[in-house]
């Protein structure tokens, strides 16, 4: 089980990864209270698209913004058109 | 009783990279994902298109390799929870697909999108302009209440 502060979790991306990888828990935590428990075979059993969506907004800030629109459909369209 | 839609990867990415035009409509529909009131189905091409999003993300320095790693990982988890419905392969579907995509002027890969939300009865949300006019004109855009 791991521990870890919120604002530490950018810092720490690359370990908790690793660690969410080897199935182990970990539990977020901010002034105290948990945040956000993740846990790989938990997870499995429970996890539902709402709760990935949920994941993928605390870590959405890992995208640096600026991209326009044109950027993105050339983006998803790259090597197709 | 959950609503029923087909996702276009536009929506995803805009959501992810917080592109401001289009933001409100993503966030609309990633929030009533969360809330457990949108049945979200998608074709394996869905996966192809978020991936380059990721990839041309990284190489473009808008997001780090252990951001790409983490958005990889939480794509394959999405990919898990999704509705995938697979477009089978047939001389009768080319020659639809073939009929949409000149009706509405639409690129070839894009027609999965239209003619999954039609054939299984859903709407679609989109922000390719295209996908969104061609949707309106079959009826099954997809708009938050």
């Amino acid at each position: 089980m791991i521990h870890i502060q919120l604002d530490e979790v950018k810092r720490a991306l690359p370990i908790l990864a690793e660690e969410i990888r080897a199935g182990r828990d970990i539990i977020i935590e901010d002034q105290g209270q948990t945040v956000a428990y993740v846990q790989k075979t938990q997870a499995q059993k429970e996890e539902h698209l709402g709760s990935v969506i949920q994941r993928m907004r605390m870590f959405r800030s890992e995208f640096t913004p600026g991209t326009t629109a044109e950027e993105l459909s050339e983006w998803i369209n790259d090597g197709r058109e | 009783m959950k609503q029923g839609i087909v996702l276009d990867v536009s929506v995803l990415g805009t959501w992810w990279l917080q592109e401001p035009q289009g933001l409100v409509y993503a966030e609309t529909i990633m929030l009533a994902i969360e809330a457990g009131r949108l049945d979200v189905a998608v074709p394996p091409l869905f996966f192809d298109e978020a991936l380059n999003i990721l990839l041309k993300a990284q190489a473009k320095g808008r997001l780090s390799k252990q951001g790409y790693e983490v958005q990889l990982m939480l794509l394959k988890d999405f990919q898990r929870q999704c509705r995938l419905i697979p477009i089978p392969i047939s001389d009768a579907l080319l020659e639809l697909k073939s009929q949409i995509a000149q009706k509405h002027s639409l690129r070839s890969y894009d027609v999965n999108y239209l003619y999954l939300a039609q054939s299984e009865g859903l709407v679609l949300a989109t922000l390719d302009d295209r996908l969104t006019r061609a949707a309106r004109l079959e009826g099954c855009y997809y708009e938050p209440l």
